[in-house]
Formats: structure tokens, sequence, C-alpha cells
């Protein structure tokens, strides 16, 4: 069989890869090309795209090179099948399904009570022919195409976050706290007969629908099926919420009204921003504008579309612009500052975050093809009537490709820098720049400026931040931290020099404790039973570094044993100073009884993930830090008294107590293993013990703080079916749903 | 027990608590004096939500037997709304009653071609809902979420067919003999033969046929022989876009063509999962065999149970979906491939729930709605059944002419001193907004002098509705809205009388609560309005 060895270029354009790119199961020279959809066909006649409705994608070719290619499920069979040849040869490990290392398609319809014929993309004659063509009819191109737009987002992360990505883990509460390691993301391709395709983290699938469309229908083709497993948006819509549910499982209990928002934002934002990463597809609206991209046709038309096909409705579409009462043209729409003040229903208020990533974007391509225009009209700024020149086209496409893969590459690290749960958009804000600059310390093109200028005009703010310049956005390092919390403590106020001096000394304080702990081994004090049953199995006396190229699920456990050692590091952290800069509280006598504890009676932290990532620090090249997530948590009653009578108690409360909620808090911070340095600071809003953040969420919850709308909105989780203990557990599918008001 | 008077000139109404659903009873004065004119709006309620009080409950028999005393059995206008469950499943104890005339929206007028295919679709759609229930109680054994998606999808389905307090307990039966066929599962049903209708016909009958289907913004209406009194019809809309609305955002509209669709395609898989009992269903309600709803040609498609064979196709369904209870339930480890926790074989039955909820939307914007005014003062009761946002932003899409003066909605609404709080105060039924907003909002109600008067009526049990059907009824953003507008004056079923507010002075609230004015018993709620 002969493998097909294409030197292509990625598929995005200009990524920084960093040296520490892992290819442990994706080949990084050989890549697998598929051919997809590019626009939902049953859109197909409406839309004007018909020439690039089909396109090639890259995506990364799956071998057993450098991983262990041997997992719970293999069978005798697969592990004997394997020879010596198999693995130098870079053979496949893709199966038919198709299953690889990340995803498998499980096409079964419970509808129909069928199953379909999985695909094998390695037979020779697919190989050859860049995969099946493109057919509404034949199951296996929706198993070939879900799999390619899925492997392409994933791969995408991959290469931003420099780490393979980890899918959260199956959680069982019983007599013990029982997480699982979940190796692949379960795809259905076919598994509803509904106009809705939801990310489940309980199944920790992908489920599409399919239904009809009737002849009535101005806007579908008659006599046909709507799948939409076949929208490229809606896979990589639904696989990001997946991606992001596997950093952050948490973003997902609503706590303010930024929590879902953000998830469907972040999931619109991947979707559209791969969008404009292939071939093909911006040339043709670059040459249908002129090269102008804020312009009505193009953007109205993407905007339109990636709602049509993410069943959104006209949310994004109205968020990017709005039909000009007198002209009746669409215009892109000037940011309002107050727009999110009004607005709670997640799907909108997520189109204003989009919109403000957008008009970043629009900020930086304009700069970047200023002097095209400039060479290309001779410097009067007019372009000749009729089509722009062909090269022009390609020039500006090429600029706004780089220009969205950076953008992209921006979100998606940023995610390793958001607070551990309670995201705003404000913080996800202060989580880009503070990213960027851990990567791109030297901004040429503007964008950290851009995104400020962008979200400043969309009324994005974090709290607590005085000014939106770049030094006040970026979230703080331990020095400044410490010195802050100590001043708070002691009822100072901070100075720049009480920063410097104080500060040093605690971070040189913290290291030393961090240094000392990290070599040493448990000595069995703890009380988290989990943790603690992790590194006696495991055999572990201390802390490890990560071998990234080890196969997933090894280093699945390593993280987590790592994550004993840095909680344990916390626990004994006599002087309080860690702890407390990072917004932890650990003494008994300063947390209310609602605070949940240990057998100790100690109030826990719970470590929430240890994750590997690189930065540049200096010019001599990048060093490896970590990103530890740490929670706390408390119980939250929907009545203020009972809550104050609850806090008060001087019994312990019992572990079945759970009360109508929870409120957390916590902290993510980056360390670097080498040297102990905690790089920066990432806190939530307020400590456990912070009353005031709680009765926030105890209001959001009860809808008792929603702002002026247009309708007694039902976006507040306690009415979307207030403390219904069996509920079905599907806050995508809900979301969904619900948006079909 | 004595005849309800009605003021001199005004209007005495009764709110009734019979539960959870609306039951208003309306005394006018008679042109030329006499008996008062006596008007009926609605009766119904969701089985099991009655108030107790005094150790007894507060049931719809001894409502009737209130209602019976107050009219002397003889009404002159009985007004349907809707055909919800919690609007009419007891009508049927009306049975010896007399009424002059009896008032439907335009939906339900039988020379209505309109009104035809929309009650066609709904009977369709019914049909395909009760397919998937069927199908979702077989997965439901066992499964919590299943149990759960149906009790909430039978609390819908009941609205739709009218079960009461004789179907109470056994779900199941509930449903089938509200469609008036024996207990035996999987047997057809047919939606025409139930409660909701069987109360309805009841009405028409003893109405001796003397009916009016009635079309908003036509003609200003007068209310029998009540003295000072006109009637603005509002809603529902006539709205022949509606049809064929396929919008993804748009399902406020009434039962759509595109929903119909997906609902029969989602429902053939219903009858599929039901075997041979679904099919043979599905042909008696003369519909084909749902193999012309499969999504693909049959060569690609592997049935279930042989694919799930071990040795079938390299035994891949077998490993990767299987079947019974697999999985490791320890710690630390990686989850199996056919761990039955990542299975969904139910999972597309749980959209049975959003296809009922939109159908009971549906319905619900077909609610007749009535401004009934006070001439003389101008002062305006509103009687918007269940409303939702479709039905309220077309009262303004046309005006009245009377007496040669224009009358808007706006103004309508701006004179309105009572109004009777859209099912049951939840989101969506009633509109937020200010005065100076372009659509019919809270905020266009009672302004100006006649704010000083407004009051509300919300049909609600609201524990039950949390408890049971897990309804947030009345809405607590809503409920506070009011109480703010009203200045306290809010009736609500479940509780014994409203409270004065900290910002009403004492004087004020007695002045409210007087005798003269109000009245409140275990059975009902009186209110006067006086029109000087």
């Amino acid at each position: 069989m002969r493998v097909k060895t294409v030197v292509v270029e990625t598929i995005i354009e200009g990524f920084f890869m960093t040296a520490n790119t892992f290819g442990s199961h994706f080949d990084l020279n050989l890549t697998r090309r598929l051919r997809v959809y590019s626009v939902d066909p049953s859109l197909a006649s409406r839309i004007s795209t018909r020439e690039i409705n089909e396109i090639t994608i890259d995506i990364p070719w799956e071998s057993y090179l450098g991983g262990k290619a041997v997992s719970a499920s293999s069978t005798h069979a697969d592990i004997e099948a394997l020879s010596h040849e198999d693995v130098k040869e870079r053979k496949s490990s893709l199966k038919p399904g198709p299953v690889g290392e990340y995803v498998e398609v499980i096409d079964y319809d419970p509808a129909s009570s069928v199953f379909y014929v999985p695909v094998d993309l390695n037979d020779p004659r697919l190989l050859a022919s860049d995969g099946l063509a493109p057919s509404e009819a034949d199951p296996q191109f929706h198993q070939q195409m879900v799999y390619a737009v899925t492997m392409a987002t994933i791969h995408r992360f991959v290469q931003a976050f420099g780490r393979p990505i980890f899918w959260s883990n199956h959680i069982v509460i019983g007599d013990k706290y029982v997480a699982q390691f979940v190796r692949r993301l379960r795809i259905y391709p076919h598994a509803l007969r509904a106009r809705n395709a939801y990310y489940s983290p309980a199944k920790k699938s992908l489920l599409f629908g399919y239904f009809p469309v009737t002849a009535k229908d101005s806007e579908n083709t008659p006599g046909t099926t709507v799948f939409t497993c076949l929208s490229h948006d809606i896979i990589a819509h639904e696989v990001t919420h997946a991606l992001l549910d596997g950093i952050h499982p948490r973003f997902n209990e609503p706590s303010n009204p930024d929590v879902h928002a953000f998830h469907e934002a972040f999931a619109d934002l991947v979707a559209l921003f791969q969008r404009f990463s292939y071939a093909g597809i911006l040339e043709r609206e670059i040459a249908n504008t002129r090269g102008d991209l804020s312009s009505e046709t193009m953007l109205a038309q993407l905007a339109g579309q990636f709602g049509r096909a993410t069943g959104h409705g006209s949310s994004l579409r109205d968020a990017l612009g709005q039909c000009d009462r007198q002209s009746g043209q669409w215009k892109i729409r000037e940011p309002d500052p107050f727009a999110l003040d009004r607005e709670t229903e997640p799907h909108k208020r997520g189109s204003y975050l989009v919109a403000a990533v957008f008009k970043a974007f629009n900020l930086v391509y304009a700069e970047r093809v200023d002097d095209l225009f400039r060479i290309s009209t001779q410097g009067t700024g007019v372009l000749p009537d009729g089509d722009i020149h062909p090269d022009l086209v390609n020039r500006l496409a090429r600029e706004a490709r780089e220009t969205a893969a950076h953008i992209l590459r921006m979100c998606i690290r940023a995610i390793d820098y958001c607070p551990p749960v309670d995201i705003t958009f404000g913080d996800f804000l202060r989580a880009i720049i503070t990213a960027d600059l851990d990567i791109n310390p030297v901004d040429e093109c503007g964008y950290r400026v851009a995104f400020v200028e962008s979200f400043r005009a969309w009324g994005i703010y974090p709290h607590g931040t005085r000014s939106m310049s770049i030094e006040s956005l970026r979230w703080p390092g331990f020095a400044e931290a410490f010195a802050r919390a100590k001043a708070l403590a002691d009822n100072e106020a901070v100075h720049a020099e009480s920063i410097q001096v104080v500060g040093t000394k605690g971070r040189m304080m913290a290291q030393q404790s961090l240094d000392g702990f990290l070599d040493a081994g448990p000595d069995g004090s703890g009380t988290d039973e989990m943790l603690l049953r992790d590194v006696s199995r495991t055999k572990r006396k201390s802390f490890e570094a990560l071998d990234l190229r080890q196969d997933r699920f090894d280093l699945w456990k390593q993280m987590k044993a790592n994550g004993y050692f840095i909680w344990r590091w916390l626990m004994q952290d006599n002087e309080r100073e860690v702890v407390g800069t990072l917004g932890l509280v650990i003494d008994d006598n300063k947390a209310p009884a609602t605070v949940y504890r240990n057998k100790k009676n100690e109030p826990t932290i719970e470590v929430h993930s240890v994750r590997p990532i690189v930065l540049k620090t200096d010019e001599f090249g990048e060093q490896n830090f970590l990103v530890v997530e740490v929670l706390q948590r408390r119980r939250g009653y929907l009545d203020p008294e009972k809550q104050k009578k609850m806090d008060r108690t001087r019994k312990p409360l019992s572990r079945d107590e759970h009360g109508d909620f929870t409120y957390r808090a916590g902290c993510t911070f980056l360390i670097n293993p080498e040297n102990k340095e905690i790089r920066w600071v990432m806190r939530t809003a307020g400590t456990i013990v912070a009353d005031s953040e709680l009765e926030r969420m105890r209001r959001y919850l009860t809808g008792d703080n929603l702002p002026n709308l247009n309708e007694f909105a039902i976006t507040s989780p306690a009415t979307m079916g207030l403390a219904s203990t069996t509920m079905r557990d599907e806050p995508f599918a809900l979301l969904h749903d619900q948006h079909e008001e | 027990m004595p005849l309800m008077t009605a003021p001199k000139s005004g209007a005495r109404i009764r709110m009734y608590r019979q539960g959870h659903g609306d039951c208003f009873l309306l005394a006018f004065p008679r042109e030329g004096g006499g008996k008062p004119v006596y008007m009926l709006i609605d009766c119904g309620y969701k089985p099991g939500s009655q108030i107790t009080r005094k150790g007894k409950k507060v049931d719809a028999n001894r409502i009737v037997k209130d209602i019976a005393a107050a009219t002397g059995k003889k009404i002159d206008i009985v007004v349907i709304t809707h055909e919800h469950q919690d609007h009419v499943n007891a009508l049927g104890k009306f049975k010896d009653f007399e009424f002059a005339e009896a008032w439907f929206a335009w939906t339900e007028d039988p020379h209505d071609e309109y009104a035809q295919e929309l009650r066609k679709r709904h009977k369709d759609q019914l049909l395909g809902l009760l397919g998937a229930r069927r199908a979702l109680k077989l997965a439901a054994d066992g499964n919590a979420g299943a149990s759960d998606a149906l009790e909430r999808i039978d609390e819908l389905l009941a609205l739709e067919l009218g079960n009461d307090d004789d179907d109470a307990d056994d779900a199941d039966n509930a449903i089938l003999s509200s469609l008036n066929i024996p207990a035996v599962f999987g047997a057809a049903s047919d939606p025409l033969k139930s409660k909701n209708k069987k109360a309805m016909s009841l009405i028409k009958k003893r109405a001796g046929n003397r009916l009016r289907f009635i079309n908003p913004h036509e003609k200003v209406l007068s209310l029998g022989e009540a003295a000072g009194i006109r009637v603005f019809p509002l809603g529902p809309p006539r709205n022949v876009d509606l049809l064929s609305d396929e919008d993804p955002k748009g399902s406020e509209g009434f039962p759509g063509h595109g929903m119909a669709t997906s609902l029969s395609f989602f429902a053939a898989g219903a009858n599929r999962a039901n075997g041979a009992a679904g099919r043979a269903a599905s042909v008696i309600a003369g519909k084909e065999q749902p193999e012309a709803e499969m999504p693909f040609d049959p060569t690609f498609s592997l049935p279930k149970d042989t694919a799930l064979e071990p040795l079938k196709h390299d035994g891949f369904f077998c490993r990767n979906y299987g079947e019974g209870e697999t999985g490791n339930p320890d710690d630390d480890f990686e989850a199996p491939a056919a761990a039955f926790w990542r299975r969904i074989d139910e999972e597309w039955l749980y959209s049975a729930e959003t296809f009922a909820l939109k159908l009971n939307r549906g319905i619900n914007n077909t609610s007749l709605v009535l401004a009934i005014e006070l001439t003389k003062t101008g002062k305006v009761l509103l009687f918007a059944g269940d409303a939702q946002l479709g039905n309220w932003k077309s009262w303004d899409d046309d005006v009245f002419v009377v007496d040669g003066k224009t009358q808007t909605a706006r103004d309508i609404l701006g004179r309105t001193v009572v109004y009777k709080v859209g099912h049951h105060g939840s989101h969506n039924a009633t509109l937020k907004g200010r005065a100076d907003d372009a659509y019919p909002n809270l905020g266009w109600m009672g302004r100006g002098s006649y704010e000083a008067e407004f009051t509300a009526f919300i049909t609600a049990h609201n524990r039950w509705a949390l408890d049971k059907a897990r309804w947030n009824h009345p809405l607590p953003s809503i409920k506070k809205e009011l109480l703010k507008k009203a200045r306290g004056r809010v009736f609500q079923t479940d509780e014994d009388a409203p409270e004065k507010p900290d910002n009403v002075s004492q004087s004020d609230w007695d002045g409210f609560m007087n005798d003269e004015r109000v009245k409140c018993t275990d059975l009902y709620f009186e209110l006067t309005v006086l029109d000087d």
C-alpha cells in the first residue's frame, strides 16, 4: 500500500510552531486530505456559493509513531497485528468508523433502529481520491465529514496549546468519587430526528440530528432531509464545546450570565475563524466585496449562513449588523457599549463577544492590507471599477487568513489563562492579553491593542480593573498579587514600592517552600482520599516531569498524580503566603461552616488540573510551565436567612448536605517547575468566604437581577427547571432547544 | 347562597380558585334593569392542583355549585379562550346550565378554511406525539431521565387532551381515557374524541348553537344586554403567513407547516420503535408505512439487532456500542469502549418534549383576547387567556373606530384597570416593557389616572406548579413587577388575600380592601369595578 506523502502546507498559515509541538499521534510530515462540504448542501441552492460548495481539508495523519499503539480497548488481535514494520513505516492507526486516537464515529440511528456501515478511510481508493465524494445520500460520507472537521478543529487546539488535549473525565459519584479517563470523543452523526445538534458532557459524545424539509420552505431545497452533521459550522461548534469542557469542565455551571454565553461564543468563534482558514473560501468573498471584509454582503452572508446552519437564527447576524431602515440594506453594526447590559439570553449575549473579537480581527486586517491598497491604487486609495486584480485578491486573502489564524490562536491559548470557574467576558479579555504577552512579547501588528479597543467599544470590562490599558488588563504576577493580598489583609494601601519589596519577599518565600516540597515525598497525612489513592497506586514519590509523547492515558495518570503534590504543598503552607495570595482559605476559623471541609475539618481545596504549557519568557527560547487550577466550594442557599444560619452553625455540616446550589471560588496559576516561580495569578472575583459574591450568584440563579428586557426572560437557571433532581443533565441540549423561542 | 349581584354601573368580577387554571364569572348591570348579565370566561384546572382550605379541597364541583347558585344556572355569555385542559375541563359539569350565547376565537369556526387547516394540523401533530410518548414509555423503565421527561410530556399532552380528576393517578390511563378509548396499550387513538373536545361540544350544544366566532379588530362587540359595556377583541391574529413560517426562531406562531412535517418524521421513528402495535396504530390513523421516512436507502442500513451480534461486521458495533451493563466503575481506569453510559437509545425521544411545548405554545397563541370596556369612564378589563408573544404583538395590528374616534391598542391598554395575567404568570405570556415601547406590553397598561386602580389576577397554584409540573408559575420577576405596578393589588389562587405592601399607607389599603370593593372567600375572590 502506497502511503501518500505529500508535504502540504498546514491548514493554518503563519502558525507559531513551538519547538515542543507534539506529534506523538500526529505524524508531522504527513497529512490526510478529505473532501467535505463547505456549505450545508441544503442551503446551497439559496446561497450563491455553489462553485465552492465542496472543499478539501487537511487533517493530521494518525500513526503509531512515538506513542503506544494499544489502549484499554485494543484487542489481542490489534496488539498481535502490530509489527516492527508497522511502527517504523508510519502505518496509519486510524481504524474503520473512523476510529482514531481522539475521536470515534459510531453511526447508530436509534430513531430508525439501524446502524450504518463504518467507513474505512485507509481503503486505497479513498486515499487516492481524498476520501469519498461529497454525498448527502451516503452515510459513509457523513462519517468522513464529521471525522474530518472534528480532527481539523482538534489539531488546531493541539497546535495552539503545544500539548495533547484531553476530554473531560467521566465522573461517577457514589460511595467514592471516581474519575475515569475518556480517550475518545464519540460522534453519532445521525442520533436524533430533530433540528438540533449538541455535545453531551454526560456521554462524552456529539449528537447530530436530521430533519425533513417541506415544499413550502423557502429557505431550503424541497424534498430533502437536512443533516446537521453535514454542516461544517455545526460540527466545529459542537466539538469546541467538547474541547472547552475538557479543559474547564466547570464552565458549564452557570454562575453568572456570561458562563453559558461564553461557551456558545467561544464555539462560534472557533467555527467562524476556522472557516476563514480554508483556501478558496476567502478568495471568493474578497473578490466579491473588493477586499472589504466588513462590507455588508460578505459579513451578512457569512453570519446569516452561520446562523442558519447552526440553528441559532439571526443572533450572530444581528450582533454583527442590522438592516438599515431606509435603504433596506444590511450594514455592519457600530459597537454598542450598552448592548450587554440589556441581554441575558446566552446566544444573544455570546454574539456580542463574537462581534467584539470580529471587530478586533477587522482592525488588524485593515492595518495589514493598508499598504496593499496603497500599492494597487498608486496611492489614490480608489480601486478601479469592476473586479480587482486576482493577485491582489490572493494577497488580501492571505492576509485575512493569517490574521484569522493568529486571532484564533490567541483565543485558544487564552483558555489556559482563565480563572477556573465563573468565567466572564472581562476575564477572557485579560486572559487573551496575558496569554499573548507570554508568546508574542513584541506585538508588531497590534493585535493586543485591537482587542482592547474592540472590547472597550462593546462595553466589555473586567471586574476589578481600573483602566483598559495593557498593563492593568494583564493578570497580576505573584509578587503583585502577594503585595495586594497582604495590603488588603493589613488594611494598607498598595504602593509600587510595596509590590517591589513585599512582593519579592513573598515570591521568594513561596519559591522556597515549593522547592522543598516538590522534591519531598508524601507523608500520608493528606486526607484527600482520591489523590492519595492515585499516588500510592503509582508508587510515585514526588513530582514528575511530564513526557508528552507517551500514551495519553499514562500522561493523564501522571498529571493527576502531580496534582496531589500541588495539593499537599498548598495545604502545608504554614505562613499562608501562597494560599492567601491565591485567594484560598484553609483555616478552619476563617471559613464559615458552609465551606466544604475534609475529615480534619480543614476547608478543602481541589486541585483541578495540572497541565503543561510552553512560554517564551526571554529571547533564549521557551520554558515549560504548568497551569494549575485550584478550587474551593461552599454550600449556597436560595434563602438568605437560611444561608446566614447555616454559615454560623457550630457543628460541622454533613457531607450529604449540599445546600440549594454550590458556590465555587479559586484560582488558576502558572508555575515554573524548574525555578518554582509562580508567574501569573488568575483569581475568581471573590474568595470562598466572599459573601457578596455568593449573594451575587444567588441573585443570578433566582432571576432577581435580570436587566430590562422585552420579555420576562426564562434564561435564569432557576426558571429553566427549578431544582429538579432527576432532570436530564444535558446543559447544551437545553441551551440549543431553548433558543427556538 | 344568593345570586351574584352587579353594581349599578360597572362590573363585578369573580376569580374562582379551583386550582391551577382559569374560571371567571362577571356580572354586569342589565339594560333596563333586572337580573344582571352574567359572563363566564373559561372553567378548567390541572388535576391535582386544587388548594385545600379548612380541611376540604376547593374542587371544581364546589365551584360549579357556587356558580349555579350565583347565576341561577342561566349564563348570558360563555367565553372559551382556547382549548386547553386548564381552561375547559370543568365545563362538562355545566350540563344543566343554559347559555344564551357562546363566544370562541375564529380558530374554532367550522366554516373557516384556515381554521380547519390549523385544526387538522393540530390533530396530526398530537397523534405523532402520542406515538413518541409510547416509545418513550418503553424506554423509561429504570431510566430516571426518561421517566422524568415522560412526566413532563404527559403534563403537556394532558393540556391538549383534557383529562380531569377522574383520570388522575395512572398517567397511561389518564392519557388514554382522556381520549375516550379503552386502556389497551398501543390502541389507536382519535384526538377528536378527547375530553377537551367533548367539553367544547357540550358548551356549543348548550348554547343552542348561538355561537359567535370572533376575529380581532373586525368590530366592537356588545355584551348581550349589558349596560354601558363594549368589548374590543384584540386577538388571536389572523396571520396567514404563520402557516408557511419556517424561520428557525419563529415558533411563537401557530403550529407551522414545517413543524408538522418534522413531527410526523419524528413520529414515524416512534412508531417504528413501538414495533407491530405502533405500525398498526399508524395504519389506522391513516399514515403510510414508515419505510418511506427512512433517511437513507435500505442498502446502507444494518438492522440494529443483528448488527450488534459479536461476529457481524468484525464485531465493530458489538465492541463499540454493546448491550447490557458494561463498564468498570473503578477509579483511574480508562472508560471502556462499550460503556453503557455512552449509549443514545432514547436520547432522540426527548425531542418529543420540545415538540409538545411548541404545540402547547401554538395553541396558547390562539387565545381569544377580550378587552371589556366600561364606557363611561373608559376603564378596561383585559382578559388575555394564555396569549403569548406572537399574539400580544398583533394587538397593535389594527385600530377600532368608535363613535368616529380611533381607538388603538395603546389607548385601550392604557385604560386597563384589571389584567387577567396570561398563562398563570409564565414568562412570555406577559411582555415586559415601558410605556413608550413600540409593542404591546405591561408598561402600556393602566396609565395616568387609571394607574391607581390597576389590579391583577394570577390563576396559579405556585407550589403545585413548581413541585409537580416543574413550571415556574408565576415567574418571580413577573410577580414582582405586577406587585409593584398594582401596589400590592394582586390576587393569586393559592394566596388567601393580597398583602399590604410596605410602601402603601394603611388607609389606602383599607380603602381598597373594604367589603364593598373586595371580597375574599375560600372559593373565590370578588372585585368590584365602578363605572364612575
